[in-house]
């Protein structure tokens, strides 16, 4: 009996590794989700006269660059709901001190620190900048942040566990192939998220790694900061001005303690720097009801509601910047 | 509350619980708890309406008390004729009155004439058209005097709030459900397993074929004015999977669900796009509306026009039909749906072969291509009127059916959303008809004899390969069922 349910759990187990290994590879559904979203860049109105050099910095215009990654691109929503489009139309209404109003999108889905300072430069010269927004999220210190850095933290923190000890004891040999399971990291990707949603952190899990990186100030964060201050000196230098919004985690609004050491070193980086405007996006959301904002549950990403919210504060933040020049 | 939602889950855990482990030995208060139960499911989505529920399971309870009751045969019919106008007062309203008014004023429009009628911003309870079929048999059951009116209010209003059938059914008849309601439920595990099973075939056809489906339908029948033909049958096939994979999906889990508590309900779905003509697919579709229909609609009708003949018969047919597709829902889509299943008949009423059953029970792999040509010819059939259930008009579904016969029909269907790849859903819906058709002779397609040796290792590979590709490929987003709205 007990051998019988031994392999019928043996063949369950087998099953879902094959199974998992099989989507990660041809992605059968994978694509059609909310959370599987387009890293391209939006070809946007501006983007294309910016191409067709039919944008003329020199006349009387507001020229907003918008960087970021998917919490600013507004994953999983129409791209007119968006922040950067609902900020332009706000703009557009109120202000009348300007002939034209061009809101640059070159926010993407999974771009870093390393990829923001990359597109800033790419189109900096030609656009010239008055604001450059940019969409602070925790993780943008994830991914390649340079040639020297090949590997964020948690990758070389994996490297150093399975690269460990050179003679293969058996304790090992199944420590080894239970790192390379498919669907352990399926399972333990998908506990984590569930139990993060009820403010629980599993050690060594992605988000808490992710967290560490910034409050022991490791090489990643470093990195992202040197990479943040070129780019507030190149935007100071060309008369412009950078604005940071830090994204909240709109599913754990909740749970702010889980980010109150992260969010130290955020602020008091960021402090230093009189030219940049940080805004504070977990407290343009604080005291409301965030199911009102959210995505799902699962996903930190806030909805096209929550994008106008957003639009509406930066939008007077840019007005009062205005009149006080 | 979804069955395929986390709440259901908790819910239904609780419920089980109690009524295996605490009440199981007292079968009154194992009906009151049900009873409960199913109100609690039903208020879940909108309690407003559990006071119409609770006051129209009154008002037929008392009905059918009296009409067992009374020696008057006038009295009893009268009580009869209450009873039918309440519940088909009660559809007509909720579902039709709005649809009445405006066919009504598009009628006088077509003359000249203007109405200043206006019409009620009405919300149709959820499950209505289910609970009011069940109610009616009960009523037109003691009439008949098939069945006795039952005395115990607990059962009665139970049996009308049965909560793994209220929403979506199967419609569950008095003679079957009541009885098993006055009897002791005793527990199995074999049919804690089958039941399970079922509930486990149900879900994977709900969330990974017929929600993964409907991004495909969407997107396909949203552009159709953008696609070429051969889109636009692939649109129609992935519609029409879709339509029974949500439907006999949810079926499966009412069933499975109703195991769980020690009772069988009807029937649904025993594989119909394998079907080999018109008649036998509405044998396998839907088959608690098409017995309800056939005994009460269709059986009195066809016996009204007996003196026809074939052209009786035709009638016949085609008012059960019609009467079907309007039972859907107030739409000319749904009754031109019904009508044209009704037309449909016609060959079989020539040939006279309406009434000729189809032998399921040949176990082999491969049908003669004859029989497979007919399947195919049914399923194209039905395929097509299913544009109609999906179109918003009549002109729209028109529309799509005017693209839909075009030399392009011919070409390879692309699909402009690069995100939806065509064979995904291929492979997915031909696994699913793979195993319905090495299971077509069984209630349900995990039904396995559960033998030792290595049968059960392969039967727990497939239960295990079914169970990951609902955690994996089950589409979250979606927790309705399509025919809740009806």
């Amino acid at each position: 009996m007990f051998k019988k349910i031994f392999f019928i759990i043996l063949i369950f187990l087998i099953a879902g590794e094959l199974l998992i290994r099989i989507d990660k590879k041809y992605l059968f559904f994978g694509e059609n989700r909310v959370t599987q979203i387009s890293t391209k860049l939006e070809i946007t109105p501006e983007y294309k006269l910016l191409l067709a050099d039919s944008i003329n910095v020199h006349a009387n215009n507001l020229r907003i660059m918008i960087l970021g990654d998917s919490y600013i691109h507004g994953g999983g929503i129409d791209f007119k709901n968006v922040f950067s489009q609902q900020l332009k139309s706000i703009l557009q209404k109120n202000s009348t001190q300007f002939n034209h109003i061009y809101v640059l999108d070159l926010s993407r889905a999974s771009a870093n620190a390393f990829d923001n300072q990359q597109t800033y430069y790419q189109f900096a010269e030609k656009f010239k900048p008055q604001i450059v927004i940019l969409g602070y999220n925790y993780d943008d210190v994830l991914g390649e942040l340079d040639q020297q850095i090949k590997k964020i933290s948690i990758d070389s923190f994996g490297t150093q566990r399975s690269s460990a000890g050179a003679k293969k004891t058996m304790a090992k040999k199944i420590s080894g192939f239970l790192y390379h399971s498919a669907l352990l990291k399926y399972v333990l990707t998908n506990i984590n998220t569930y139990l993060k949603t009820f403010g629980i952190v599993v050690p060594n899990s992605e988000f808490d790694l992710n967290m560490k990186s910034y409050y022991l100030n490791d090489s990643s964060w470093i990195q992202s900061k040197k990479i943040i201050d070129n780019m507030i000196t190149h935007i100071k230098n060309n008369n412009g001005r950078l604005m940071v919004i830090k994204f909240p985690e709109i599913n754990l609004l909740s749970y702010q303690n889980l980010f109150f050491k992260a969010d130290t070193a955020i602020h008091a980086f960021f402090q230093q720097y009189p030219s940049v405007t940080f805004i504070d996006g977990t407290h343009i959301f604080k005291g409301v009801n965030s199911n009102d904002y959210i995505l799902s549950r699962y996903d930190g990403h806030i909805n096209e509601k929550g994008h106008k919210k957003l639009a509406d504060y930066v939008a007077a933040v840019i007005d009062s910047m205005m009149k006080a020049q | 509350m979804a069955f395929n939602s986390f709440e259901f889950i908790l819910f239904f855990v609780a419920c089980y619980i109690i009524y295996w482990l605490m009440i199981s030995k007292q079968i009154k208060i194992q009906n009151l708890f049900l009873l409960l139960a199913g109100y609690v499911f039903y208020a879940w989505t909108n309690w407003h309406f559990l006071f119409y529920l609770i006051a129209f399971s009154a008002a037929n309870f008392l009905i059918g008390m009296y009409m067992e009751q009374t020696n008057n045969s006038r009295t009893k019919q009268w009580l009869y004729y209450t009873a039918l106008l309440l519940g088909a007062g009660g559809l007509a309203f909720f579902k039709y009155f709005n649809f009445f008014i405006d066919s009504f004023k598009d009628a006088f429009h077509l003359i000249g004439i203007g109405l200043n009628i206006h019409t009620l911003n009405i919300i149709i309870p959820l499950g209505i058209s289910f609970f009011t079929f069940r109610t009616l048999s009960y009523i037109i059951d003691i009439q008949r005097e098939e069945i006795k009116a039952t005395k115990d209010w607990v059962i009665f209003f139970t049996y009308v709030s049965f909560f793994p059938s209220i929403l979506s059914g199967p419609i569950d008849r008095a003679k079957t459900l009541i009885p098993q309601l006055e009897k002791k439920r005793s527990f199995s595990v074999n049919e804690t397993i089958d039941g399970l099973s079922q509930i486990l075939w149900g879900l994977f056809k709900k969330a990974v074929i017929a929600d993964n489906c409907a991004s495909y339908t969407n997107e396909i029948f949203d552009h159709y004015q953008t696609y070429q033909a051969s889109t636009l049958v692939l649109g129609a096939f992935f519609y029409a999977i879709q339509l029974y994979a949500d439907f006999s999906g949810y079926s499966d889990m009412a069933i499975g669900i109703a195991r769980l508590l020690g009772f069988n309900i009807t029937k649904n779905f025993d594989f119909p796009f394998f079907a080999e003509n018109i008649a036998s697919f509405w044998r396998k579709w839907h088959m608690s509306l098409t017995t309800w229909l056939t005994d009460y609609i269709f059986t009195p009708l066809n016996f009204t026009f007996r003196r026809l003949g074939k052209k009786g018969l035709f009638f016949a047919i085609l008012i059960n039909y019609t009467l079907c597709g309007i039972w859907h829902g107030a739409n000319w889509t749904y009754i031109l749906y019904g009508f044209l299943h009704g037309c449909y008949f016609i060959p079989l009423i020539i040939k006279g072969t309406v009434g000729k059953k189809q032998n399921m029970n040949n176990n082999s792999l491969f049908s003669s291509f004859i029989r497979f040509m007919n399947r195919m010819g049914t399923f194209i059939l039905v395929m097509l009127t299913f544009v109609l259930f999906r179109a918003d008009t009549i002109q729209q579904a028109f529309s799509f059916y005017a693209r839909l016969f075009n030399t392009s029909v011919f070409s390879i269907p692309t699909i402009e959303n690069s995100n939806l790849p065509l064979l995904t859903p291929v492979l997915f819906i031909t696994a699913m008809l793979l195993i319905e058709w090495m299971q077509r002779t069984k209630e349900h397609a995990l039904q396995f004899n559960r033998s030792g040796g290595l049968k059960s290792y392969s039967i727990a590979l497939l239960y295990s390969l079914i169970i990951w590709s609902v955690i994996l490929w089950g589409y979250s987003g979606n927790k309705t069922f399509m025919y809740v709205k009806f």
